[in-house]
C-alpha cells in the first residue's frame, strides 16, 4: 500500500472499528447518535412510539378511574412503579370520599417530543379532558360533566425495549385552537 | 546466535496509529457534546471511547522509548507531555467529585442532593449538621463537623477527608401546614424551595394525593422578608388542576375538604463539596509539549542556518 493511501485508509479503518465497537458495546448510544445526527424515518418512528405510550398511559388511566380502581389493566399500564403507586393513592383518596371520578380524554395534542438521550425522552402535550364525579355506591352523578384543558410534560424511559412514563408535571402550554364547553 | 534487542524506533507507524485512534475520539466527542447535546461526562462514558483512549497510551509510550533510544530531546519532551495529559484525563474521569448538600437548621447530613462523581469515587458522607444561622454579619453559620463546632462565613472554605466544602447560599424554607376542614393537622413541613427546577418543585403532605407546586408570586409584593409575602401555588390531583393562583402568607387556602397555608420558616443552606486536586499532570504535560515544540523549532532553525 502506498504511503498516501495508508494515511487515508488507516484512520478510516480505525473510525470503522470505533463505530463497530460502539454498535456492539454501547448499542443505545450508537442508535441515539444515529437518530440525533441523521433524523429521518427512525427518529419519526421513535417519537411516534413515545406519543403512543402517552396515549396508552392515559387510556388505561381512564379505565382505572372509571372502574373505581379495578387493576385489570395494571400489567399493560406503561408507568413506573412510583407512578402506579401515585395513581392508586389518588384512587384510594376518592374511595374514602365515597366518590368515583370518571375521566374521558377528549383530545391529546403533541407540542414537542424529544429523544433526550439513549433510552430517555420528554414530551409536552396539551390534553383536553371531560370529567364528572359519581357516587361510589350507586354511580349516581355528584356533579355535572366538566371540561378542562392543560399542558403536561411527560418524562419517559426505555425499559426492556418499551417506553414507560416515569414522571409528569403540569406545563404552561398555550391552548391549541378552539373548543368550548363539552369536549367531544 | 546473538539476539539483537528490538529497537522501538524500528516499530513503524506509531504516530499514524496515534492519529488513527485520536480521530474517532475527537469526532465522537464533538458530535456527542455539540451535535447531540450530551453532557461531556456522558459522552466519554461509552466503552468504545474508553477502549480507544486506553490504546492511545501505546503509541505515546512507543514514541517515549524511541526518543530515549535515539536521544532526540524534543520528541522526548512532547511524548512525556502527551503521556501526562492522557494520565490527567484518566484521573479526571475516575476521581473527580463535586456534590451539593442542602441542610436546614438542626438537620444532619442525610445524603447529597446532586453529585458529579468519577467511576472510582465513592460518595463521602460528611458528618455535618447546621446548628444555627445567626444574625452576625460575618461568621453567621454555626455548624457541627464530626461533633466539633465551627463558625463560618458565607463561602468560607473548610475541609473533611480530602473534600473542600463551603456554604454558598442561604435561603429560608417556608413552613407549610395542611389541615382538614375541621382544623385537624394533616401535616406540616419546612419546604426547601428551589432545589429542583421550578416546574418540578412540588411536595406532598401526609397521605393526600395532591401535588403542591410552589413558585414565585405572579405579582411581587413590596415587603422584604426571607420568606416572600406571597407565593404562587398550583394544586394538582392527577390530571385535575385544583388551584392555580397566588396565595398570601398566613392566609389559609381551602381546597377539597382541606386547607393549606404557609408562614415564615427556618433557614437552610446550600453547601458545595468538591474533591479538588491541583491538576499538576495537566500543567506539566502542557509545559513539556510546549517546550518540546519550541525545542524542535530551534533545531529546525539551526539546521536551516547550517544548510544556508
Amino acid at each position: 500500500m502506498s504511503a498516501k493511501l495508508k494515511f487515508i485508509a488507516i484512520p478510516f479503518a480505525s473510525l470503522g472499528i470505533f463505530l463497530l465497537l460502539l454498535g456492539v458495546l454501547d448499542r443505545e448510544s450508537f442508535f441515539h447518535a444515529l437518530l440525533r445526527l441523521t433524523g429521518g424515518k427512525r427518529l419519526v418512528q421513535e417519537k411516534a412510539e413515545v406519543l403512543k405510550t402517552i396515549k396508552d398511559y392515559n387510556l388505561i388511566l381512564t379505565d382505572f378511574y372509571a372502574s373505581g380502581g379495578v387493576p385489570a389493566m395494571l400489567n399493560r399500564f406503561p408507568a413506573s412503579k412510583m407512578l402506579r403507586h401515585a395513581v392508586f393513592r389518588d384512587l384510594g383518596y376518592l374511595k374514602n370520599s365515597g366518590k368515583i371520578l370518571v375521566y374521558d380524554l377528549a383530545e391529546l395534542t403533541p407540542v414537542t417530543i424529544e429523544i433526550t438521550s439513549p433510552g430517555t425522552a420528554e414530551a409536552v402535550v396539551f390534553e383536553e379532558w371531560n370529567y364528572m364525579y359519581q357516587n361510589a355506591e350507586n354511580r349516581k352523578p355528584l356533579s355535572l360533566p366538566k371540561g378542562m384543558g392543560h399542558g403536561f410534560k411527560y418524562r419517559l424511559k426505555r425499559q426492556k425495549g418499551k417506553w414507560i412514563v416515569i414522571g409528569w408535571d403540569p406545563a404552561d402550554v398555550k391552548e391549541p385552537e378552539k373548543k368550548d364547553g363539552f369536549y367531544f | 546466535m546473538k539476539v539483537r534487542p528490538l529497537k522501538i524506533s524500528a516499530i513503524p507507524g506509531h504516530r499514524l496509529f496515534f492519529a488513527s485512534l485520536a480521530l474517532p475520539l475527537l469526532l465522537w466527542y464533538v458530535s456527542a457534546v455539540y451535535g447531540m447535546g450530551l453532557p461531556p461526562a456522558e459522552a466519554v462514558d461509552v466503552a468504545a471511547f474508553r477502549i480507544f483512549y486506553a490504546l492511545l497510551f501505546v503509541p505515546v509510550i512507543i514514541e517515549l522509548v524511541a526518543s530515549l533510544q535515539r536521544k532526540t530531546f524534543h520528541r522526548l519532551l512532547v511524548a512525556a507531555g502527551l503521556l501526562l495529559l492522557l494520565a490527567q484525563g484518566v484521573l479526571h474521569y475516575g476521581f473527580r467529585f463535586s456534590g451539593t448538600i442542602a441542610l436546614g437548621e438542626n438537620e444532619p447530613f442525610e445524603g447529597y442532593h446532586k453529585v458529579d462523581a468519577g467511576v472510582w469515587v465513592r460518595n463521602t458522607p460528611v458528618p455535618i449538621a447546621l446548628a444555627k444561622v445567626t444574625d452576625d454579619a460575618g461568621k453567621k453559620f454555626i455548624i457541627y463537623l464530626n461533633g466539633r463546632q465551627k463558625k463560618l462565613a458565607l463561602n468560607e472554605p473548610f475541609s473533611w477527608q480530602g473534600l473542600r466544602l463551603r456554604i454558598t447560599e442561604q435561603r429560608t424554607a417556608p413552613l407549610f401546614f395542611v389541615d382538614t376542614a375541621k382544623g385537624e393537622q394533616v401535616d406540616a413541613a419546612n419546604i426547601k424551595l428551589g432545589l429542583v427546577a421550578a416546574e418540578r418543585d412540588f411536595f406532598q403532605m401526609g397521605l393526600l394525593p395532591h401535588r403542591f407546586y410552589i413558585g414565585p408570586a405572579t405579582e411581587k409584593g413590596t415587603a422584604e422578608s426571607p420568606v416572600p409575602d406571597s407565593l404562587h401555588l398550583k394544586i394538582v390531583r392527577d390530571k385535575l388542576v385544583i388551584f392555580d393562583e397566588d396565595i398570601s402568607k398566613k392566609v389559609p387556602l381551602f381546597f377539597e375538604g382541606h386547607s393549606i397555608k404557609y408562614e415564615d420558616g427556618t433557614p437552610w443552606v446550600v453547601i458545595r463539596a468538591e474533591r479538588f486536586r491541583t491538576p499538576y499532570a495537566l500543567y506539566l504535560g502542557l509545559l513539556l509539549v510546549f517546550a518540546g515544540a519550541l525545542s524542535r523549532r530551534r533545531i529546525a532553525g539551526r539546521k536551516d542556518e547550517t544548510a544556508s
